[in-house]
């Protein structure tokens, strides 16, 4: 590989791990914002520095998630649930570490999926019809139930509010405005990024101005190390593996991105576990299911990319946009017109995980210092990012509004023991199973059959039904105490 | 008094903007899509022809405005300040958004520049299907109407393709289904979920491998790219639609200005560079302005107001679903659960200063009247001041911390994210 590139690449990590670490900023954004810098470059080196931002971002979200709580990219909402409360309980540095090698493990992971087996997976991802969608949409649902901890029934209520925060703005399926009141800036309704700085930046920074006046706890961090004993290691090895699976395989899926895999490992490695009670107090399965799946979904998400010029992501449709400026097909033919552009990208991809761990593995000691920064400046700081970030997203000063309201909202469900991660879920599926749902109806013509009759998306129900009621049924050692 | 001098300054820059030639600042081009999708794409061919050859004499910038079918970033157009230096790069998804109801106005609420590139439209179907040309497609579906399914997004000009289509051909009736952008459509296609659809030119040389076939062109003649393709008008079917690329001025613009901005756009045209990049993309040239722009929009214009939108079956409410499922499963959790904790007095002293802290910022950078470095700076010092009123006292780190990122944040978001800020 050459040289030049290998620059490239630790640039593009870099930046890419410092913007998925503020809130405010994320990968997509920046990512987006940085194409027109690229035109003056040639397609390789370009391609190189996108990708790698790429990589960088997915995984530097972990790093506020797990230290502040503010997850910095929306990949990393489920990193909150256990990280968190780990690095509270005074081992931030065993928190990074393993959410720092699960991201290690699942982008090698996703990396040999794309070597390996890109033809075969793109094509299946064409084989999942709309019906197929919306029953896996529908799963990842109904894991709502499953993430929800402390309550299922308050659960359930903020994945709901989640759902219907979602539904003003275009109809998915007609593209007539709905439930805008009037209002033609929510025409668009409220897009992800704010509603996700809302719930979790602003009101986090409520808090923590409210536990200022009490001279609350500070993360105190006593001797615990990045580094895992190799026998700790071997525990996690399945859910390692099953993790980076699932996150591959969801990154596959065009438009289902890196929130959804880490959702449906968490869903998965909880269920596996011996021990369910102690997920979302901290414990080690939760955080390296999340993080080993989110950075597994961009290397998938590159399959249909490469494979057929599908974008796989948000992100993958900016770097199609990227292909096309810098003259190049995108496309089936891409692979036999341009295969060392095919190569640029799947060894970018590669060198970009490994910079990536070095980068975070070298940068952790001075990161976990974060966290002892004055709260009376971190916060401005936060703040400051959030509403820039917020406005950059589309030049709109509406985008920033939407982000106080939801911070209201956010530390009102706080208070009353909500938990908002439920919200989030709901929040980034609705769309997606709603367009799903609406147009498989449209193409049978208004019947439901099709959503039991094809093979995959009658799976997708019944696991979905399972999980489903096994979660209303059998509740949850150590929620019993919550219900009255 | 201060008032007075301002005013006073302000008049004589005014002036002097009217006295010096247009442009005087830099030219900011409202694209309403996201950055890297075909229209952004186009636009900055364009700009980086303008730049290079340093056409207009100010910066040509790129403000993305995405959402809403490009309905957001047109409003905002049509609502800024009418003397040349904002525009709006929008295709004939102006005209479709109107008549489709998704928005409220079209042409007629902007002053045309010109009308620059045209992107032919190829109706395509998988090259498993039994159809060889348009009118078998069409003949099934007049045969089994509602038995082809045709992707296109609604109120999008691909789907007033489709009803021009159904229009000529009497009796033929597509069903509709939403599908996404081209890759999208092209996955759908390829996977069976989809019969028909449209592809612009450039789409259908990217993906035609992946086992597209193309059954028409809806243009005059026919593409030099595919010979083999035969037009609509070849098979008997009067359609002729491709995608226009249109640049607008807000209403009341002064005329010499919109045929100045029209004059770079020509000369960008002219580039090379320009010239190059449209050949790879399969744009044609074209270039048109003045009274016969005025008379191309209003005959396209007309050709979509014959048509309507057509919902092919009822959709549940999901609104009405989603409501009362809220309501019910709130009620349980609030019966369930406990007495939320009580508020105390700090916590709403905490509220209420970090509120309107946040407010008077959020509001002073609307009102576009306040400098970003400066409001942002005051801002984070008076935040930072008030939040160590009751602990230790750290001046010089939050100065230092308060001017570093709002700085900071000024040099990254305009100069090199080239993003509007106040």
């Amino acid at each position: 590989m050459d040289p030049v590139l290998l620059i490239w690449i630790f640039l593009g990590v870099t930046v890419g791990v410092l913007v998925g670490a503020v809130p405010g900023l994320t990968g997509a954004m920046v990512i987006s914002l940085s194409v027109p810098l690229t035109f003056g470059m040639a397609p390789e080196p370009a391609l190189a520095l996108l990708v790698s931002m790429y990589v960088g971002s997915v995984s530097g979200g972990l790093i506020t998630a797990t230290l502040l709580r503010i997850p910095g990219t929306p990949a990393s909402i489920i990193t909150t649930l256990d990280g968190y409360p780990m690095a509270k309980e005074g081992r931030p540095g065993r928190a990074l570490g393993l959410g720092m090698f699960a991201s290690l493990f699942g982008g090698l992971a996703s990396w040999l999926v794309l070597v390996l087996l890109a033809r075969p997976l793109a094509d299946w991802s064409t084989r999942m019809g709309p019906a197929d969608m919306f029953s896996l949409v529908l799963f990842a649902l109904v894991l709502i139930a499953v993430v929800s901890r402390e309550s299922l029934w308050a659960g359930i209520f903020s994945g709901l509010l989640g759902i219907f925060c979602a539904l003003p703005g275009q109809h998915p399926a007609l593209g007539h405005p709905r439930m805008t009141f009037g209002i033609a800036e929510m025409d668009a309704g409220f897009r992800l990024l704010p509603v996700l700085l809302g719930l979790f930046a602003v009101s986090q920074v409520l808090r923590d101005v409210v536990e200022l006046n009490k001279r609350a706890v500070t993360i105190e961090v006593r001797g615990d190390s990045l580094w895992l004993k190799w026998s700790e290691w071997r525990t996690q090895l399945f859910n390692l593996i099953r993790s980076s699976a699932l996150g591959s395989l969801v990154g596959v899926l065009p438009g289902v991105g890196a929130n959804v895999g880490s959702i449906l490992a968490y869903g998965a490695a909880k269920a596996h576990s011996r021990t369910p009670e102690r997920f979302g107090q901290g414990c080690d399965e939760g955080i390296v299911a999340s993080e080993a799946a989110n950075n597994a979904t961009v290397g998938g998400a590159l399959v249909p990319l490469v494979a057929l010029g599908i974008p796989g992501s948000v992100v993958d449709a900016i770097l199609l946009g990227a292909l096309v400026i810098h003259g190049l097909q995108p496309g089936p033919l891409l692979f036999t017109n341009n295969p060392e552009i095919v190569g640029v990208i799947t060894n970018s991809y590669l060198v970009a995980n490994l910079f990536m761990f070095v980068v975070m593995m070298l940068g952790a000691r001075f990161i976990a210092k974060l966290s002892r920064v004055p709260k009376e400046i971190l916060i401005p700081v936060i703040l400051t990012f959030c509403v820039v970030g917020c406005y950059a997203l589309g030049n709109r000063m509406f985008d920033v509004w939407v982000m106080l309201i939801f911070g209201l909202v956010g530390f009102g469900l706080d208070r009353l023991r909500v938990p908002l991660a439920p919200f989030v879920i709901g929040f980034v599926l609705a769309p997606m199973a709603e367009e799903n749902l609406c147009a498989a109806l449209m193409l049978s013509g208004g019947s439901w059959l099709p959503f039991f009759t094809r093979p995959i998306s009658a799976v997708f129900l019944v696991i979905a039904l399972a999980v489903g009621v096994s979660a209303v049924v059998y509740r949850p050692r150590g929620t019993s105490q919550q219900s009255p | 008094m201060f008032l007075r001098w301002f005013s006073l300054v302000a008049l004589t820059l005014a002036f002097h903007g009217r006295a010096g030639t247009f442009p005087t600042k830099p030219v900011k081009v409202i694209v309403p899509f996201s950055p890297g999708g075909g229209s952004d794409t186009f636009v900055r061919i364009l700009q980086s022809g303008i730049q290079a050859n340093q056409l207009l004499g100010q910066p040509f910038t790129v403000i993305n405005v995405p959402g809403a079918g490009g309905t957001i970033g047109s409003r905002r157009a049509k609502g800024a300040f009418p003397d040349g230096h904002t525009i709006l790069n929008l295709h004939d998804g102006i005209l479709s958004a109107k008549h489709s109801g998704q928005a409220l106005y079209g042409a007629e609420a902007f002053e045309p520049i010109a009308a620059t590139g045209r992107s032919g439209t190829l109706i395509c179907v998988s090259d498993e299907a039994p159809y060889q040309t348009l009118a078998e497609v069409l003949a099934a579906a007049r045969k089994n109407p509602g038995s082809v399914s045709f992707g296109a997004n609604f109120g999008a000009t691909s789907y007033f393709a489709g009803r021009m289509l159904e229009q000529v051909y009497e009796g033929a009736e597509f069903n509709f289904v939403p599908a996404g952008g081209g890759a999208k459509r092209f996955a759908a296609m390829k996977g069976g979920h989809l019969d028909v659809s449209t592809f612009t030119v450039s789409e259908y040389v990217g993906f035609q491998a992946g086992g597209l076939r193309a059954v028409a062109l809806l243009g005059a003649e026919r593409h030099p790219a595919f010979p083999e393709v035969m037009t609509a008008r070849e098979q008997g079917i009067d359609v002729d639609w491709d995608l226009i690329q249109y640049w607008w001025a807000p209403k009341g613009t002064p005329p010499e200005r919109i045929a100045r901005l029209a004059a770079v756009l020509r000369e960008a045209m002219a580039t090379p560079e320009v010239a190059a990049k449209f050949k790879e993309l399969y744009v044609d040239p074209l270039f048109v302005t003045g009274p016969e722009l005025t008379r191309l929009i209003g005959e396209r214009d007309a050709k979509v107001a014959r048509l309507s939108v057509r919902q092919a079956i009822e959709l549940p409410d999901f609104p009405m679903m989603i409501g009362m499922l809220l309501v019910v499963v709130g009620g349980v959790a609030a019966w369930r659960g406990g007495r939320p904790a009580a508020m105390e007095a700090g916590t709403l002293k905490a509220l209420a200063g970090l509120g309107l802290s946040l407010g008077v910022y959020v509001l002073a950078l609307q009102s576009g009247r306040v400098a970003y470095v400066f409001a942002t700076m005051v801002f984070m010092f008076a935040l930072g001041a008030w939040l160590m009123r009751g602990g230790q006292r750290r001046w010089s780190a939050l100065a230092v911390t308060a001017c570093g990122v709002s700085g900071l944040c000024q040099v990254v978001f305009t100069r090199w994210l080239i993003v509007d800020l106040p």
